[in-house]
C-alpha cells in the first residue's frame, strides 16, 4: 500500500489483507468499548462483571464458530435456533428419563451432525439457497420439538457434567469460557493450517474452479454445516447447564446475534475472506453492547434500535464493498 | 515507416487534411494502487476512420478504453471531442456526447430479451412513462434490417443466444444510441471469420456515415485488412500511429513488445511409432453435445481439437475431466480401464485440465498464488489434513521457478498477475499431481505473444517426458504448428483426423465445414466461401 | 410465447391447485362466498410482503426488514388511526410513508453505503422493530369497523381483499415494472457491472426497489392491521422468511434478475393457507410446523431436483 511497505512484500500483503478484512478494527473497536464502558461504570472492570460477561459471550462465541465457517463457504446457517432447541430438549428429556448423560449428549450431538448434513445436502447437492433451505429446516425442527414435548415446556433434570462446564469453576476460572477458549483455538488452527480451511475459502471465493482443481466440494458444505450443527448443539448443552432448564424457544436469541458477531468481526457476507479471530471480537462487542445497553436501562425498544444501528455504523466503517468500477 | 519508431514524433503529422480529428486524447495517466496502466499517453482518431488499438498485455489499451467511455475517470489528461474538451461523469454522460462502448466483458443482461439489451436505458415509452413493447420491437428490427442481421429475434432471451449472437446484440446496443465514436474493445473474440467479415461490412457503412470506430483486438492478422490506421501502444504509452497498409505483422510485433520476437514453434516431439497408448476412448458420448467419440493418445503426443466454435471440443475436454453427469462409453488409461465420473477420479487418474475461462474456471483470483499453486496437491503436502507450511512454501517456490511466474511474491492474490502469468499458475497446480493426460482448452487465449512462446515451449517439454496432451485452440496456426495429429469435430463428432503434412488451414477448415479433404483448391475456395 | 414467460410460476400454481382441491374435498363448505373471503383474507398479508421482497430480490438483495416494517406498519396504524375517516385517511398516508422510508433508508445503504443487502437488513430490523415496540409497548391499540371491513368484507363472491391484492399489483406494481425503471431492476439484478456500463444509474435504481419493498410492505402491515384490528410489535416477524420462501416458491431466482410477481402471489396463498388446510385435514397442531418446515424442504427439493439430472456439473455449480 506504501512505499516502506514495498521492501517486504509478504508483510504489507499480510497488513492489508488484516485491515482489509476489518478484524484489526474490531479489535480496535473492542478496546474502545471496554474502555468506554468501564468509564461509565468502573464496575465493569470487576473480576465477577467480566466473568459474567464471558459467560454470556460463550454461548454466542461457540454458535459463531460454526456460523462463520458456514459463512466463509458462502452459505448461512438459519437453521441454528431450533436445532438448538431441539437438541438440548431431547438431551435433558434423555438424561430425564434415566439414560446415563454420555447417551444422552451423543443423542444431541447425532442431532446436529444429521441437521448439518441434511442443511448440506440441500445446498451442495439441490443446489439450493442456504437462506430458504436451513430456514425450511429450522421449520421442521421447530415442529419436530413440538411434536416430541407436545407443546409442553419439557419437565427435566440437567446432567451435573453439563452443569460443571456451564457454570462450573476449575481453579477459579469459570470452565465455559475455557471450553470456548479450547474451541476457538482449534478453529484457528484449523482455518489456517488444515487443507479444510482452505478449501472452505476457495469455495466461498470460487467453487467452480476448486471443483475444477479435482476437490470434491460437496464435502467442503458437508464440513461446514455440520461443524455449525455441532456447534449450535454445545451452545444449546452449555445453555442448558447455565439456565437449568430447557425451554421452548430457548434458541431464538442465537441465530442473528451470533451472525452479527460473524459480520462485525469482517468475515465477509458473501463468503471467501475473514475468520475466526475476528469473530472473537465481534463476539465480544456485540456482548458488550447489549450488556453497556443493559446498563443504561433503555428498555428492549431502545436496545434494538441502538444495537441496529451500531452494527450500521460498524460496517459502513470497514465492511463496506468495492464500487463496481474499481 | 522506419523499423524504430521514435514515439515523440507526432502521430498525426500525416493526417489528411480531408479528415478531421474527432477524438483527441493528451497526456492521459491513470494508475491503480501503485501500477500505472496510462502514463502520459495520447491517442487521436478522425471522423470516418476505422482506427485499431493494439498492444500486449498490460499495455493500457483496455484501461485507454475505460477512460473513453467514461467508465474510469483519469488521474491526469485532456480529452476533446471534435475540439472540445470533455470530461465524463460516466458511461452514460459519455453516450450524450456519442460515445458508445462495446466492451470486453459483456454487459449484457441474459434474462432480458433482445430487444430490451439493445435499447436499455432509452427505451421509447408512451402514457405514464410505460414501455411500448411493440415499438421496441419495430426500433431493434429496423436497426437489424439496416445492418442484413435476419437470424436474431429481438423477442429472444441472451441468454439463449450464440456467444457469436450475443456479441452481435452489444454491438447492436452500441449502434443504437446513434454515436460519433465506436469503441469496439476485443469485439470479435467470439465471432467467427464469417462474421468479422460481415461485422466490418456493418463497419464500413458506418465509416461512410461519418462515424469514427476503434478496434481492439489480439488477432492482429485478422483485423489488418479491415482497418485504415493503427496504433500501438506498450507499457501504457502510446508508441506509434500508422497506416494499416505500411507495417508488416513483423514490425507491429515488435512495436508492440520491444523487442524484435520470433514467433516460431518448438520442434514436436518424435513419437516413436511403437509407442504406448495412454488414453483410449471408445463410443465417450455426452447426451447430444458429444456423440460417439473414440480415439487413442499416444505418449508424447499432441493431439489437436478443430473445428468450428462450440461443436463439442470444449464439452470433451471437460467430460473426459468428469465434470459431465451420464457419459457413455470406454475410457482406458495405461491399457485399465479408468472411470473418470468426477474431476476427482479423472485427477487420481492422471488427468490434468487446463479449462477455458482462468478467472473464473482455473484460478481464485483473490487468494494467494501459494494457495492457487496447491489446491490439486495439498493432500501430499502434510499429514493428518494439515498443511506443512515449510513444505508448501518450497513446493510453490519450485514450481514458480520452472514455469518462470512473474510474480514479486508468493503471497500476492493471484487477481494481481498478468494474464499469462495467471495462465502459468493454472498449469502449475497440476504439474506435480502426477498427471499424465494434460487437457489446455484455448490457453493461449488473450494472454501476450511473449507468454504463447513459453506456453508452447511449456507444452512440448511435457511430451518430451511422455505425458499426453490433448490441446483446443481458436488459433489455427497453434495446431498446425504444435500437434501430431488434429481431431475435426463437427456437431459433437470427429469428422475427421488429420496428420503429419496434411494438417494445414486448408484442410482443418474443410473438413469443419463438412467437405472431404485431398483436394487442396476446393479448400481454398471454402476458404474464401466462408469469408 | 407469452405464457412460456409464466413457466417459473407454474409449480407454485400446481401446489396451490392441489391444495384447494384437497381443502375442497376436506370441506366443501370453503366453496361459499363466506369460504372464498376467508382463503382471501388468508393469504393477501403474505402476498403483499411477498411483493416487497420480490422487488428487492430482483434487484440481486434481500430484504429481511420485511417483518419489522410489517410490525412497524400495524403498530402505527393501530395505535394512531383514530376513528374519523379524516384521521384513517391520514395516519395510512402516514404508515405508507413510514414503510417506504424504511425502504428509503435500506435502499440508501445498499446502494450508496455500498453493504451487503443482508446485513443492511439484518441491522434495520432490530432498528424497524425497535421503533415498533416504542410505538407499540404491549400489544393493543384497534381501528375503527368500517375500516377492518373495507379491507377483509366482501360484495357477494368478491372478497375486497383480492380487489385490494389487484391493486396494488396491477395499478401500482405493474406500471413501474413496465417503465423503464422496472427494466432497470431486473437488468441491476441480472448484471450489476453490465448494468453500469449501460449507461444505468445503478444506486437510484437500488434505492427505488427498496423504497417500493418498504411501501409495499406497509401495504402488508396496513392488510394485517385490518384483519387483526389491533396493534403487536412483533406480529410480522414471521413475513421476513415466509416472504423469502414464497418468493423463491413462487419461481424467482435468489441472485437477482429473474422472477415475476404472479407466482410469488400464488406461493403466498399456499403458505397460507396450507395450516388451515392441515387444521381440517385433523392434523394436530404440534405437526402443523413439521408439515409446513417439510412442504417448504419437498418443494424446494423438487423445483431443484434438475440438478440431478443436469449433464453439465460445471453449470449447476454456477446456478
Amino acid at each position: 500500500m506504501t512505499t516502506e511497505m514495498r521492501s517486504s512484500p509478504t508483510l504489507a500483503s499480510r497488513l492489508s489483507a488484516f485491515t482489509r478484512h476489518g478484524v484489526a478494527v474490531s479489535y480496535v473497536l473492542l478496546v474502545v468499548l471496554i474502555i468506554v464502558a468501564v468509564i461509565l461504570n468502573p464496575a465493569f472492570a470487576s473480576w465477577a462483571n467480566v466473568k459474567a460477561q464471558l459467560q454470556i459471550a460463550t454461548f454466542i462465541g461457540i454458535i459463531a464458530i460454526g456460523q462463520t465457517l458456514v459463512i466463509l463457504t458462502g452459505q448461512i446457517d438459519l437453521s441454528v435456533p431450533w436445532n438448538l432447541t431441539f437438541s438440548s430438549i431431547l438431551m435433558a428429556t434423555l438424561y430425564g428419563q434415566g439414560y446415563g448423560f454420555g447417551v444422552a449428549i451423543g443423542a444431541a450431538l447425532l442431532v446436529g451432525i444429521g441437521v448439518g448434513l441434511i442443511n448440506a445436502i440441500g445446498v451442495a447437492v439441490f443446489r439450493l439457497h442456504s437462506l430458504v433451505w436451513t430456514l425450511g429446516m429450522n421449520a421442521l425442527l421447530e415442529g419436530a420439538t413440538m411434536v416430541y414435548t407436545n407443546g409442553q415446556p419439557p419437565d427435566s433434570t440437567i446432567p451435573g457434567v453439563v452443569r460443571f462446564l456451564a457454570v462450573g469453576n476449575l481453579g477459579g476460572m469459570p470452565v465455559s469460557p475455557l471450553v470456548w477458549a479450547l474451541l476457538a483455538v482449534v478453529t484457528i488452527i484449523v482455518l489456517a493450517r488444515s487443507r479444510f480451511g482452505r478449501f472452505l475459502y476457495a469455495t466461498g471465493n470460487n467453487e467452480p474452479a476448486l471443483f475444477l482443481s479435482g476437490v470434491d466440494t460437496r464435502l467442503v458444505h458437508v464440513g461446514a454445516f455440520v461443524a455449525s450443527g455441532v456447534c449450535a448443539v454445545i451452545g444449546g448443552i452449555l445453555l442448558t447447564g447455565y439456565a437449568s432448564q430447557t425451554y421452548l424457544g430457548m434458541g431464538n436469541d442465537y441465530l442473528l446475534v451470533p451472525i452479527a458477531a460473524v459480520i462485525i468481526g469482517g468475515t465477509n457476507i458473501m463468503g471467501g475472506a475473514g475468520g475466526y479471530v475476528g469473530t472473537i471480537a465481534g463476539t465480544l462487542i456485540v456482548v458488550l453492547l447489549q450488556s453497556i445497553l443493559s446498563v443504561a436501562q433503555i428498555g428492549q425498544a431502545g436496545k434494538n434500535i441502538v444495537f441496529g444501528l451500531i452494527i450500521i455504523a460498524l460496517v459502513l466503517l470497514y465492511a463496506r464493498q468495492a464500487r463496481p468500477t474499481d | 515507416m522506419s523499423s524504430h519508431p521514435d514515439p515523440s514524433s507526432h502521430p498525426d503529422a500525416r493526417a489528411s487534411a480531408a479528415a478531421g480529428t474527432l477524438l483527441e486524447a493528451r497526456g492521459i495517466s491513470k494508475s491503480f494502487g501503485g501500477v500505472h496502466a496510462l502514463e502520459n499517453a495520447d491517442f487521436s482518431c478522425r471522423t470516418g476512420e476505422i482506427h485499431a488499438l493494439l498492444g500486449a498485455n498490460g499495455a493500457g489499451k483496455s484501461t485507454l478504453v475505460k477512460v473513453l467511455s467514461g467508465v474510469q475517470r483519469a488521474d491526469a489528461g485532456t480529452i476533446a471531442l471534435a475540439g472540445e474538451t470533455v470530461s465524463f461523469s460516466g458511461p452514460a454522460d459519455a453516450a450524450r456526447h456519442g460515445v458508445a462502448t462495446v466492451f470486453q466483458e459483456l454487459s449484457l443482461f441474459p434474462h432480458l430479451t433482445v430487444a430490451e439489451n439493445i435499447l436499455i436505458g432509452h427505451q421509447p415509452t408512451g402514457f405514464l412513462g410505460q414501455i411500448s413493447q411493440r415499438r421496441m420491437r419495430a426500433e431493434v428490427r429496423e436497426l437489424f434490417e439496416s445492418l442484413g442481421v435476419d437470424h436474431i429475434a429481438p423477442g429472444a432471451h441472451v441468454a439463449d443466444l450464440s456467444l457469436a449472437d450475443r456479441q452481435l446484440v452489444e454491438i447492436f446496443k452500441a449502434l443504437s444510441k446513434k454515436p460519433k465514436l465506436l469503441i469496439l474493445d476485443e469485439g470479435t473474440s467470439a465471432l467467427g471469420r464469417k462474421e468479422v467479415q460481415r461485422l466490418f461490412d456493418l463497419l464500413r457503412k458506418l465509416k461512410a456515415g461519418g462515424t469514427a470506430v476503434i478496434f481492439i483486438s489480439h488477432r492482429m492478422s485478422e483485423i489488418r485488412e479491415f482497418v485504415d490506421r493503427m496504433t500501438i501502444f506498450r507499457n501504457g504509452r502510446h508508441v506509434a500511429t500508422v497506416r494499416a497498409a505500411e507495417a508488416s505483422d513483423g514490425e507491429i510485433v515488435e512495436m508492440m513488445l520491444g523487442q524484435k520476437v520470433e514467433r516460431s514453434f518448438p520442434a514436436k516431439t518424435r513419437i516413436e511409432t511403437d509407442a504406448p497408448s495412454l488414453l483410449e476412448l471408445a463410443g465417450f458420448s455426452a447426451g447430444s453435445g458429444l456423440q460417439d467419440i473414440s480415439f487413442a493418445l499416444r505418449r508424447g503426443e499432441v493431439l489437436g481439437l478443430a473445428g468450428l466454435e462450440g461443436q463439442g471440443q470444449g464439452t470433451l475436454l471437460l467430460a473426459l475431466f468428469g465434470a459431465y453427469r451420464g457419459i457413455r462409453g470406454e475410457v482406458t488409461i495405461s491399457g485399465r480401464p479408468a472411470k473418470v465420473a468426477t474431476p476427482w477420479q479423472a485427477k487420481a487418474s492422471g488427468i490434468a485440465l487446463i479449462p477455458e475461462d482462468r478467472k473464473t474456471e482455473g484460478l481464485v483470483l483473490p487468494m494467494s498464488v501459494r494457495e492457487n499453486i496447491t489446491f490439486s496437491v495439498l493432500s501430499s503436502l502434510g499429514r493428518f489434513g494439515f498443511v506443512n507450511p515449510t513444505k508448501e512454501r518450497a513446493f510453490v517456490a519450485r514450481m514458480m521457478e520452472r514455469l518462470a511466474v512473474k510474480a514479486a511474491s508468493m503471497e500476492l492474490p493471484a487477481r494481481s498477475l498478468s494474464g499469462g502469468n495467471q495462465q502459468k499458475l493454472v498449469l502449475a497446480k497440476w504439474l506435480e499431481t502426477g498427471a499424465d493426460i494434460f487437457l489446455f482448452y484455448d490457453p493461449t487465449r488473450g494472454i501476450d505473444v511473449g507468454t504463447k512462446q513459453a506456453f508452447y515451449e511449456l507444452i512440448v517439454g511435457l511430451t518430451r517426458e511422455g505425458k499426453g496432451v490433448i490441446l483446443y485452440s481458436t488459433e489455427t496456426s497453434e495446431l498446425i504448428g504444435l500437434c501430431h495429429r488434429v481431431a475435426v469435430m463437427d456437431d459433437g463428432r470427429i469428422v475427421e483426423t488429420l496428420q503429419g503434412d496434411d494438417i494445414t488451414e486448408q484442410d482443418i477448415l474443410a473438413a469443419a465445414l463438412g467437405v472431404g479433404r485431398g483436394r487442396a483448391d476446393a479448400g481454398s475456395e471454402l476458404a474464401e466461401a466462408a469469408q | 410465447m407469452s405464457l412460456r414467460r409464466y413457466k417459473s410460476s407454474l409449480l407454485a400454481i400446481v401446489g396451490l391447485a392441489l391444495l384447494l382441491g384437497y381443502y375442497w374435498y376436506q370441506q366443501p363448505l370453503i366453496v361459499s362466498p363466506f369460504g372464498f373471503r376467508l382463503l382471501a383474507n388468508q393469504g393477501t398479508t403474505l402476498a403483499l410482503a411477498a411483493l416487497a421482497q420480490l422487488t428487492v430480490v430482483l434487484t440481486g438483495g434481500v430484504d429481511l426488514s420485511v417483518g419489522a416494517i410489517v410490525s412497524l406498519s400495524n403498530a402505527i396504524a393501530a395505535t394512531y388511526m383514530g376513528d374519523s375517516p379524516w384521521s384513517v385517511f391520514g395516519v395510512v398516508l402516514l404508515t405508507l410513508g413510514a414503510g417506504a422510508g424504511a425502504g428509503l433508508v435500506n435502499g440508501l445503504l445498499v446502494a450508496y453505503g455500498r453493504i451487503q443487502p443482508i446485513i443492511v437488513t439484518l441491522a434495520t430490523l432490530y432498528v424497524y422493530s425497535g421503533f415498533a415496540l416504542l410505538i407499540r409497548p404491549q400489544p393493543g391499540g384497534s381501528v375503527p369497523g368500517y375500516y377492518a371491513s373495507a379491507l377483509t368484507g366482501a360484495w357477494g363472491w368478491l372478497p375486497y381483499s383480492l380487489i385490494v391484492l389487484l391493486a396494488v399489483t396491477l395499478l401500482f406494481r405493474m406500471p413501474i415494472m413496465r417503465s423503464r425503471l422496472g427494466t432497470a431492476i431486473y437488468a441491476v439484478g441480472d448484471n450489476p457491472g453490465g448494468a453500469h456500463m449501460s449507461g444505468i444509474n445503478v444506486p437510484r435504481t437500488l434505492v427505488s426497489a427498496y423504497v417500493i419493498g418498504g411501501f409495499l410492505a406497509a401495504c402488508a402491515g396496513l392488510f394485517l392491521t385490518a384483519q387483526t384490528t389491533s396493534g403487536d410489535a412483533s406480529v410480522g416477524t414471521s413475513y421476513t422468511l415466509n416472504s423469502v420462501a414464497a418468493v423463491v416458491f413462487g419461481g424467482a431466482i435468489l441472485g437477482g434478475g429473474r422472477g415475476l410477481a404472479l407466482g410469488p402471489i400464488v406461493a403466498a396463498f399456499f403458505i397460507s393457507i396450507i395450516i388451515s388446510v392441515l387444521f381440517a385435514a385433523g392434523v394436530s397442531s404440534f405437526y402443523q410446523s413439521v408439515f409446513q418446515g417439510a412442504i417448504l424442504i419437498l418443494v424446494l427439493m423438487f423445483g431443484n431436483a434438475w440438478t440431478l439430472r443436469a449433464r453439465n456439473r460445471l453449470q449447476v455449480l454456477r446456478s
